[in-house]
């Protein structure tokens, strides 16, 4: 196993990198600053790509990991490693804050240099919580990582955006305090070690597992979010500066799948059978009853989070019904909406650039004045729509595929999914981009530019990309959920 | 050879690339040319099928594995037999006349680049679903050619009602295109493979007849809704709302075939369950009359023909259910041809009548477009299939007489019969209508180039020749279709004998009564008392209105009630207040606790901390 230290490279580049930046500061109109962020993030991202390129997929064990004593009075360790699951958010996250980098180029005038700054603090403790294998440790990221938000959407947000930030910081930490209490009662129950991987080996009986596991869940359902625990997320995203929600709907709202994945399914494996149940009929929740919802939103970034709340509800449903496809499959999706509610929420942040507005009857007959931005936004929205051929669709078939192979009717019912998406979202792209120009803003409205293109041309490659040829993306995985599949069949009750 | 099938949807797939990366570069009228290009690429390799080895056996060409996990497994392999060789003959070549239509038609148009982008695009993806070996790679195909429909169906979009009828379009199909999947998955978790060629004999060596049925009442839906049979036909009418040269690819001659190829295709499946076919005879039947009753009534020439288009494909249906499949197959290869034709035509009548579609200011173009109108005449009696002279009396009207033959057949027969006379009514209403009496003062001038006429005229061509490629049994002449295709779809049920001539008979009296019928609803219409006044039948005997008012509109309705009721008042507005009462209450005690001490202040955190430690780790679990 290599230890040459690049977990800890990966998440301390940015984090430095972000202090420099915020000392360098606003000097001559932010210029340093904005470069010195984007080589920054490039480096970020350049130090995860060998992740991948050295990465072993015949294993299932934690890979590149790095040990080091930080507490040893309570046993809490400096402890890294990576598997199959966690590898594909590492390169995620480091990619696309290159890309919001370059999107918030000319978009923030104001304290460019601390807001770029937030984002690769928030960078690094992002890729923190992928990596971290020590509970104490990962817990700290999970909250770490909420400052930076906090900040972004607080200072850099709209109108409303004291209103948005406390909501979404009260829902979240609120959230995330009884995981910390899990924590605690796991560290006394498996022989004083908070290591995770410890943790998933601890036998524990039946309803010390259910209460861990709503524990977890009430943490991990908010970040999702999954219904009825959803209502900070349209609010937040509304506010938040652009970068804010590519990142927010990119990665945070994965933060709450992973721990699903590396906390709740292997260490309470009984507890996640028994209540399966429940968090299939949230999902199917969140997918039929948002998508009804998103449907008459005014907003389109509102409309946008909205639909995400749906999209997430294939991957905690692909989760809950134990089978390699749906696990895999609800894997991809969350890949998928990375690449692809990252793309329209830049979509909505470059016409917010230039109209400053996101009504959705503000605009109307964008396509005649945009033709690149509306093709670009096309691909989007069919991906959103999953439509073979894009990464939308191989996750959501593979999630109702693997949920078919054991329980039909909530296959059925997600499927419904496939339909209504195709409704709003096509509604949204519509009343945006087909029909008149009926207010003479949009008439004054210009295609995209080199920068912009640069972004969303990107994301585009990696929706098609993953759409046609999923393969690599699989194969990283493959080994990472059999091994989970296998941890969450095996009973932890003692006796 | 095998190794180049990938050629055949690669051009047009390659076109729309180079379209989409450099056709600012290109320009409008290169990208045109870029366009038409690649169809005949592809059709050229077609041919060079159809002249090399054939299609016997079928050719295999696998290219990569698109997603894999355990035992699900997706390749990518391309497979052409002797039926798909007949649908990628259609969709090249029929495709690539339509792209030379196109550049002097769409000249000028503000959106002439992606025009091009999303018909080959268009071209690629039906390629893609006739030579799929997999259903899930058909699938892809399927959904490739409904998402073309969609944008091209929308093309001119400062309408707003243009994009509104794509929306339709794509939603609808997309109910059907839901179901599709569904079934695939039921197949799948009985069988394990969702390769075509390794399912049919699996489903007829292992039958599961309650899985098989749900199965295939699901695949159907998805047929239906793609192919624009009744009820799901809803959004065929509305998508005349896009470029006419789109509705003569997509809506005639080759997308909305896709459902009775995929019936052909998976014919195993549904005759593995006792009685489908047989609705599938009754329910083509049915449409194709319903809609020919409807074409009668239509304004619109191209509403006209959209009826039109749903009603033939109703005899493909029902030939695919009486357990003619090859005469199905026949149909949709002279109807491609005929509709496409006639489509194209209208167009071009559209742009004479400045934009006007109402077939009542029309009249007496014969005068000054002999050509179009010769041409128009062609695909007329294709579509009225008057005996002898036209193509689809060959191969509608022997889908019509053997069902008479095969058991439980009288009612396709009855429907489909009258259906036909209907079908000659509203063709040469639509004839008369706009070419013979008085030339209209809308008339405007237009000339149509080569690029207009030869497309034109090699289909009309096709139209009143094609059919001798199969002459009835007993009748002197080639038999060469039925026969070729027999190993694969078997021998349909002819009639022979006097019984034969007899069908035949009261086939081309059914075509002449229409035609009566046809001249007489045209002098009503231009009295003003044409069938167009009556409700009922033009608006479709109220079904679209219906379904509107069912579905969608509760559906909004819902929408805006759970968003009031339960989204803001219930699940925000409880969630938010209970957090805000509890922080409220709690601050209360920690307000009371608190007097400025801030040893106080540790004191109580540690002892808190103390007392939650205590409690985990003494929790009796």
């Amino acid at each position: 196993m290599h230890s040459f230290g690049l977990l800890s490279a990966a998440i301390w580049a940015p984090i430095l990198g972000g202090f420099l930046v915020l000392a360098v500061g606003d000097r001559a109109g932010g210029n340093p600053a904005r470069w010195l962020a984007l080589l920054v993030s490039l480096l970020t991202f350049a130090i995860t790509l060998p992740l991948f390129t050295s990465f072993d997929t015949h294993t299932a064990a934690m890979q590149f990991v790095e040990r080091v004593p930080w507490i040893p009075a309570f046993h809490i360790a400096y402890f890294l490693g990576i598997d199959g699951i966690s590898l594909w958010f590492i390169l995620l996250t480091s990619f696309l804050t290159v890309l919001v980098v370059i999107a918030s180029w000319r978009n923030v005038s104001m304290r460019i240099a601390q807001y770029l700054a937030a984002f690769l603090i928030m960078d690094g403790l992002m890729i923190g919580v992928f990596c971290a294998l020590d509970a104490i440790l990962f817990y700290v990221f999970w909250e770490a990582m909420l400052i930076p938000m906090f900040l972004i959407i607080g200072v850099w947000g709209g109108p409303r955006r004291v209103y948005a930030t406390i909501k979404f910081f009260l829902y979240t930490f609120l959230g995330s305090v009884l995981m910390l209490v899990a924590f605690l009662y796991l560290y006394f129950h498996s022989g004083d070690s908070f290591s995770l991987l410890a943790f998933q080996k601890t036998p524990l009986g039946a309803n010390a597992q259910i209460w861990i596991f709503l524990a977890f869940l009430i943490a991990f359902a908010v970040k999702i979010p999954m219904w009825p625990v959803h209502t900070w997320l349209p609010d937040a995203h509304v506010e938040a500066p652009t970068g804010g929600s590519v990142i927010l709907a990119a990665i945070m709202l994965k933060m709450g799948a992973y721990g699903f994945l590396r906390l709740s399914l292997p260490i309470t494996p009984d507890a996640s059978h028994q209540l399966a149940w429940l968090m299939i009929v949230l999902s199917l929740i969140a997918i039929v009853y948002i998508a009804l919802i998103a449907i008459v939103q005014q907003d389109m970034k509102k409309l946008i989070a909205y639909s995400s709340i749906a999209h997430m509800g294939f991957v905690t449903l692909g989760f809950f019904v134990f089978t390699q496809t749906a696990i895999e499959g609800a894997i991809i999706q969350m890949l998928s909406h990375g690449f692809v509610s990252a793309a329209m929420f830049l979509c909505v942040g470059v016409l917010y650039d230039r109209m400053h507005t996101r009504d959705i009857q503000a605009y109307g007959g964008v396509a005649n004045v945009m033709p690149i931005f509306a093709s670009l936004m096309m691909l989007f929205a069919m991906a959103n729509v999953g439509l073979p051929g894009t990464s939308g669709f191989v996750g959501e078939f593979m999630v109702v595929l693997g949920t078919y192979q054991v329980h039909p009717w909530p296959a059925i019912i997600a499927a419904t999914g496939l339909i209504t998406g195709a409704g709003y979202t096509l509604w949204l792209f519509k009343r945006v981009i087909f029909g008149g120009i009926i207010h003479a803003e949009v008439a004054a409205l210009s295609d995209l530019n080199g920068r912009e293109i640069l972004v969303l041309g990107s994301l585009a490659v990696f929706v098609l990309l993953q759409g046609v040829w999923p393969a690599p993306f699989l194969d990283i995985v493959h080994q990472s959920v059999a091994h989970l599949l296998q941890q969450v069949a095996t009973s932890k009750i003692p006796g | 050879m095998t190794e180049w099938l990938f050629l055949i949807p690669g051009f047009p797939l390659l076109g729309a690339l180079i379209n989409a990366l450099f056709g600012e570069r290109l320009g409008p009228r290169w990208c045109g040319r870029l366009a038409a290009t690649m169809p005949l690429l592809s059709s050229l390799v077609v041919l060079a099928i159809w002249l090399g080895p054939g299609a016997e056996p079928a050719l295999l060409d696998r290219l990569w594995t698109w997603m894999a996990v355990g035992d699900f497994r997706v390749d990518l392999t391309l497979r052409v037999d002797d039926v798909t060789l007949v649908m990628i003959s259609i969709a090249s070549f029929v495709g690539f006349l339509i792209h030379l239509f196109s550049q002097q038609y769409l000249r000028g148009d503000y959106g002439e680049r992606r025009y091009y982008f999303y018909l080959n695009l268009f071209v690629a993806g039906m390629l893609i679903l006739t030579m799929a070996n997999n259903l899930l790679l058909l699938y892809l195909g399927w959904e490739t050619v409904g998402l073309c429909s969609y944008a091209l169906i929308s093309h001119w979009y400062r309408e707003p009602e243009n994009a509104w009828a794509g929306r339709k379009a794509f939603v609808v199909t997309r109910i059907g295109d839901t179901t599709l999947l569904l079934g695939i998955f039921l197949l799948f978790a009985q069988y394990h493979t969702l390769s075509i060629s390794t399912l049919l004999p699996l489903v007829t060596a292992q039958p599961a007849p309650a899985l098989l049925l749900a199965a295939s009442i699901l695949i159907l839906i998805g047929a239906y809704a793609k192919s624009a049979q009744f009820p799901f036909h809803i959004w065929l009418p509305d998508s005349m709302a896009g470029p006419s040269t789109v509705s003569a690819l997509i809506h005639a001659a080759t997308m909305v075939t896709a459902g009775v190829y995929l019936c052909i295709r998976l014919l195993g499946l549904f005759a593995a369950v006792p009685g489908m076919l047989e609705a599938i005879a009754v329910l083509g039947a049915w449409t194709a009359f319903f809609a020919a009753s409807c074409g009668l009534a239509q304004v619109d020439v191209k509403r006209v023909l959209a009826y039109s288009t749903i009603s033939q494909l109703g005899y493909m249906f029902m030939g695919v259910g009486i357990g003619a499949p090859s005469l199905g197959l026949f149909h949709l290869l002279v109807h491609a041809c005929f509709k496409a034709l006639l489509f194209m035509a209208s167009g071009a009548i559209i742009l004479i009548y400045a934009d006007d579609h109402d077939i009542r200011h029309m009249g007496g173009l014969k005068y000054r477009q002999p050509f179009l109108r010769w041409t128009f005449l062609a695909g007329v009696f294709a579509l009225a299939a008057v005996p002898l002279i036209s193509a689809a009396f060959y191969s509608k009207d022997a889908i019509i007489n053997a069902s008479f033959l095969v058991a439980g057949g009288g009612v396709p027969y009855a429907l489909g019969l009258s259906g036909a006379v209907l079908t000659a009514g509203y063709a040469f209403r639509l004839y008369f209508l706009v070419f013979e009496g008085k030339p209209s003062e809308l008339e405007g001038p237009y000339q149509m180039g080569w690029g207009m006429k030869i497309p034109l005229a090699l289909l009309a061509a096709a139209s009143i020749g094609i059919g001798w490629l199969q002459f009835p049994p007993g009748w002197p002449g080639p038999h060469l279709w039925v026969h070729w295709l027999a190993p694969e779809l078997g021998l349909p049920p002819r009639p022979i004998g006097l019984e034969g001539g007899l069908l035949t008979l009261v086939g081309a009296l059914a075509t002449f009564l229409g035609i009566a019928l046809g001249y007489w609803a045209a002098r009503r219409e231009r009295a003003g008392r044409g069938l167009s006044r009556w409700r009922f039948l033009a608006s479709g005997w109220w079904i679209d209105g219906t379904i509107l008012r069912l579905f969608p509109a509760p559906f909004y309705a819902l929408g805006r009630l759970l968003r009031g009721g339960v989204e803001n008042l219930g699940v925000q507005g409880l969630a938010q207040g209970g957090l805000r009462d509890g922080l409220r209450l709690s601050a209360y005690a920690l307000a009371r606790g608190e007097n400025g001490l801030a040893s106080r202040y540790a004191v109580s955190m540690i002892a808190g901390l103390l007392l939650l430690l205590l409690l985990i780790w003494s929790w009796p679990l």
